[in-house]
C-alpha cells in the first residue's frame, strides 16, 4: 500500500486529521509513526513534583501514603513521584494547598533539569503561566537570587501568581508583557527559559481534540512567535549566559528548525544536555539535513519514554548582542 | 488596574511593625526582619508584599520593569490595620507562637470555610485572649488559616463547650481551590 493510502487508513483508524499522519510519516518514518500513534493511545501516568521549598520527598511521600495515596519514584527525577493510586483528587489534599507538590507531567521537568539553576542566579522564564517550570526553578534556586517571571495574558497571569504564592516563592518578580520585546528594557539575565508556545503536537494523549485539527496555518504563526521570543531572549541574555528552548511538539518546524534558523543568526553554542535516556535531536527531516550540533538537542516520544512528545535544547550566548 | 511598588512610608512601617509585635517575640521578630524586605504594592488597595532583599535591591536597579507582582502577599493593610494574607500566614507560622491546633476532621471542615468547635482543638496556645487572631495549625503544625478566638482557653476545655464554635475562620487554605485558580 502507498503511504498516502496508508495515511488515510491510520488516520481514519485513530481519528487524526490526515495532515497529522502525512506529516508524521514523513518526518519519522511509517513504522515509527505506528508506534508513537499507538503510545498516544495509553493515557499518561499522573505525576507530581516534590517541592522541596516546603517538604522532603521522604516527607512528602509519607504524608500522601498516610491519606491512601499509592506513589513511585519517577525513573526520570528524584523529586519526582508517579501517583499508581489516588483516593480523591490530587488537587484537593492539605499538601497541594500548601505547595507541597505540583500535579506537572515528566516531561516538564525537563526544560528546569537542562538549565541546571543554581542558587543566587538571575533567571528569566520567558512564558510563565501556569508556574509550574517557575515554581520548580525557584525551588532549585532555595529562594534565592531573582526569578523574573514573564507572562502576556492577563487571566494565566492570576493562575501563576497564586501558584508562586502558594509554593512560597518569595524571590520572583513577575510582569505581565509580551516576551518578544522584552529586550528592549536592556536587562541581562544569567539564565532563560524559553518553553515556547507551539502546536502542542506532543500533547495527543491528554488533548484529544488536537488530532482532528490541521495544525499548518497554527504552524506558520507559532514558528514566526518562537523565533521573535528566541531573538528577544539572547537579545536579554550575558555573554556565557544560557538559554534552554523546549516546546511540547514533535514538529521539527518547531524544533531542530527554530534552532537551526538560530545557529545561523547568532553567535551560540549547543551544549549537551545533562539528562540520561532522552533521544537525540533528528539530524535529517525529508531532505533536508541539520548541522551536526542539532544531535546535542534532546526530544522525548511518547512509544520510547511513555511521555508526551517533547524537545529541548540548551544554548550558550557567546558574544552578548546589543 | 496596574500596581505602584513603593517603599513604606513611616506609618506604614509602624502598621507592620505594631503587627509583627503581635505575631512574634523579640528574637524571631529580629531575625524574620533582617530576612526579608518588605514593599508596598499600590492599586485599589493597599498591599504590603514580603520578598528577598536581593529582590528588593533588583527592583530599585531596574524600575524601569514596572512589576505586575513582587514576592508574596503579606496582607493589605485597611483602616491602619494589616488584613493577614495566607502567603503572610504561612510566613510567620513556623516561628510564631500564638498558633492554635486542631484536629484531622476539623481540619477538612476549616478548609471548608467551617468555624472551628471547641471540641476539635487541641493545642491552645498561650498568651492569647478572646477576641484575637491566632494562626491555625493541623496536628502536624501546617498552617491552613486564621482564625479569631470566640471561647478562651478555660472555656474550651470545659465539655459542656464542646459543641460550641471557639473559632471563626477569617482565611482557610481552601481559599486557594475556590478563586486561587
Amino acid at each position: 500500500m502507498k503511504n498516502d493510502n496508508i495515511a488515510t487508513v491510520l488516520a481514519r483508524e485513530y481519528g487524526y486529521h490526515i495532515g497529522i499522519i502525512e506529516r508524521f510519516i514523513s518526518y519519522f518514518g511509517l513504522e515509527t509513526t505506528k508506534k508513537m500513534l499507538e503510545a498516544y493511545n495509553v493515557p499518561l501516568k499522573k505525576t507530581i513534583r516534590c517541592n522541596t521549598l516546603k517538604y522532603s520527598p521522604q516527607e512528602l511521600l509519607e504524608r500522601l501514603e498516610r491519606k491512601g495515596f499509592q506513589l513511585e519514584k519517577s525513573p526520570y527525577y528524584d523529586l519526582g513521584f508517579v501517583i499508581l493510586a489516588e483516593p480523591f483528587p490530587l488537587g484537593a489534599t492539605t499538601e497541594y494547598l500548601l505547595g507541597g507538590y505540583f500535579i506537572q507531567s515528566q516531561a516538564s521537568w525537563l526544560p528546569v533539569l537542562a538549565l541546571e539553576v543554581q542558587p543566587g542566579e538571575f533567571i528569566i522564564d520567558f512564558a510563565a503561566a501556569p508556574g509550574g517550570k517557575a515554581t520548580h526553578i525557584a525551588q532549585l534556586m532555595e529562594n534565592q537570587g531573582v526569578l523574573l517571571c514573564l507572562e502576556i495574558s492577563r487571566e494565566r497571569m492570576k493562575a501563576l501568581r497564586s501558584n508562586l504564592t502558594r509554593c512560597g516563592v518569595k524571590n520572583v518578580i513577575t510582569k505581565r508583557m509580551d516576551s518578544t520585546s522584552f529586550w528592549e528594557l536592556n536587562i541581562k539575565a544569567d539564565k532563560i527559559l524559553l518553553d515556547a508556545p507551539c502546536t502542542g503536537e506532543g500533547l495527543m494523549a491528554v488533548d484529544l481534540d488536537r488530532r482532528k485539527k490541521s495544525v499548518k496555518s497554527d504552524m506558520e504563526r507559532l514558528n514566526e512567535i518562537q523565533k521573535e521570543l528566541f531573538a528577544s531572549a539572547l537579545h536579554s541574555l550575558k555573554k556565557g549566559g544560557v538559554l534552554v528552548y523546549s516546546t511540547c511538539s514533535t514538529a521539527p518546524e518547531e524544533n531542530e528548525k527554530v534552532i537551526e534558523w538560530a545557529l545561523e543568526e547568532f553567535p551560540i553554542e549547543i551544549l549537551e544536555l545533562q539528562i540520561s535516556n532522552i533521544a537525540p535531536g533528528l539530524q535529517k527531516v525529508v531532505k533536508e539535513e541539520f548541522q551536526p550540533a542539532i544531535r546535542k538537542t534532546g526530544r522525548l516520544f511518547p512509544h520510547l519514554h511513555g511521555t508526551e512528545g517533547f524537545f529541548v535544547c540548551k544554548i550558550q550566548l557567546e558574544e552578548e548582542i546589543d | 488596574m496596574s500596581l505602584v511598588f513603593r517603599e513604606l512610608t513611616n506609618e506604614e512601617e509602624t502598621i507592620l511593625q505594631t503587627e509583627l509585635d503581635y505575631w512574634l517575640e523579640e528574637k524571631e521578630l529580629l531575625s524574620f526582619k533582617k530576612e526579608n524586605s518588605f514593599l508596598i504594592a499600590e492599586g485599589k488597595w493597599c498591599e504590603l508584599v514580603i520578598t528577598t532583599k536581593n529582590v528588593e535591591r533588583f527592583f530599585k536597579e531596574n524600575a524601569q520593569i514596572s512589576p505586575y507582582s513582587i514576592g508574596i502577599t503579606f496582607g493589605e493593610i485597611k483602616n491602619r490595620k494589616i488584613l493577614l494574607s495566607l502567603g503572610g500566614a504561612e510566613e510567620l507560622c513556623t516561628i510564631s507562637r500564638k498558633k492554635l491546633r486542631i484536629n484531622e476532621t476539623a481540619e477538612q471542615l476549616f478548609l471548608y470555610q467551617r468555624d472551628i468547635l471547641s471540641k476539635s482543638i487541641i493545642g491552645y496556645p498561650t498568651h492569647v485572649n478572646k477576641g484575637q487572631k491566632i494562626l491555625v495549625t493541623n496536628p502536624q503544625g501546617d498552617c491552613l488559616g486564621v482564625g479569631q478566638l470566640l471561647l478562651s482557653r478555660e472555656e474550651v476545655a470545659r465539655v459542656e463547650n464542646a459543641e460550641k464554635i471557639a473559632v471563626k475562620n477569617l482565611k482557610d487554605l481552601g481559599w486557594y481551590l475556590r478563586k486561587g485558580k
